[in-house]
């Protein structure tokens, strides 16, 4: 089985040392807020600024096992954009998961209010933490994208949403 | 021969009861993993084969 915890306890320490700030969203965070659903990557948005590609870099040279994959500029590391310059997603590879740092990203206006609205996940001893990503906005986000595989998956995750309220409430 | 006494159900009512099987199920597990903590709620990951197709 995928060993997640240390993976993301992995990505925790290189974001911190880089100083990227990021909030896991997706299916990723869908799941850890107690949906059924999987995923084969993880994705961040992380905060956007004058020197976040060189953190992403910074980032992807700590985690992946490859050496030079930069695409659109030699920069070492193994962040790559596939879709730039339409896309503002960095694809980290060579790590047990494909990461994926997202800029923007569809019903996500603000990073501060996103991490207001998130759960901070500890990651055991060291301080390490993860942001995880409403489940609100995870529903939100993926209505807006309205991709065939996105609203696959809406109803199990406003289910589970219905079924946490409830839950709350009781 | 002799005929059962049990009624045989319509294939909508069949369907139905599918359904409402499938969704018990569904919420079933969405509570079994509401029921853990969130560090617990970490096997959703799916791992590319080298031969193709994907492993949890």
């Amino acid at each position: 089985m995928a060993d997640v915890l240390r993976e993301l306890k992995r990505v925790a320490a290189a974001m911190s040392d880089a100083g990227l700030e990021g909030v896991l969203i997706g299916n990723a965070a869908a799941a850890l807020h107690g949906a059924p659903v999987g995923t084969t990557d993880l994705d961040f948005f992380v905060r956007s600024g004058g020197l976040t590609r060189k953190k992403i870099l910074a980032v992807a040279e700590k985690l992946s096992r490859k050496k030079i994959l930069a695409v659109s500029e030699k920069l070492g590391g193994v962040a790559i954009q596939p879709f730039a310059p339409v896309s503002y997603r960095y694809r980290i590879e060579g790590t047990p998961f494909p990461i994926d740092m997202v800029l923007v990203a569809h019903g996500i206006h603000s990073f501060d209010g996103l991490r207001r609205r998130s759960t901070v996940l500890p990651l055991g001893s060291g301080g390490r933490a993860v942001y995880v990503a409403a489940l609100q906005d995870v529903i939100k986000s993926k209505r807006a994208s309205a991709r065939p595989k996105d609203l696959a998956v809406l109803s199990i995750l406003e289910e589970t949403l219905n079924e946490k309220e409830r839950q709350e409430k009781a | 021969m002799k005929k059962s006494g049990k009624k045989r159900l319509s294939r909508r009512a069949m369907l139905r009861a599918l359904r409402r099987e499938a969704d018990e199920a569904e919420l079933a597990h969405i509570r079994e993993r509401l029921a853990l903590p969130m560090i617990k709620r970490t096997n959703f990951m799916f791992v590319k084969l080298p031969g193709g197709g994907y492993a949890l």
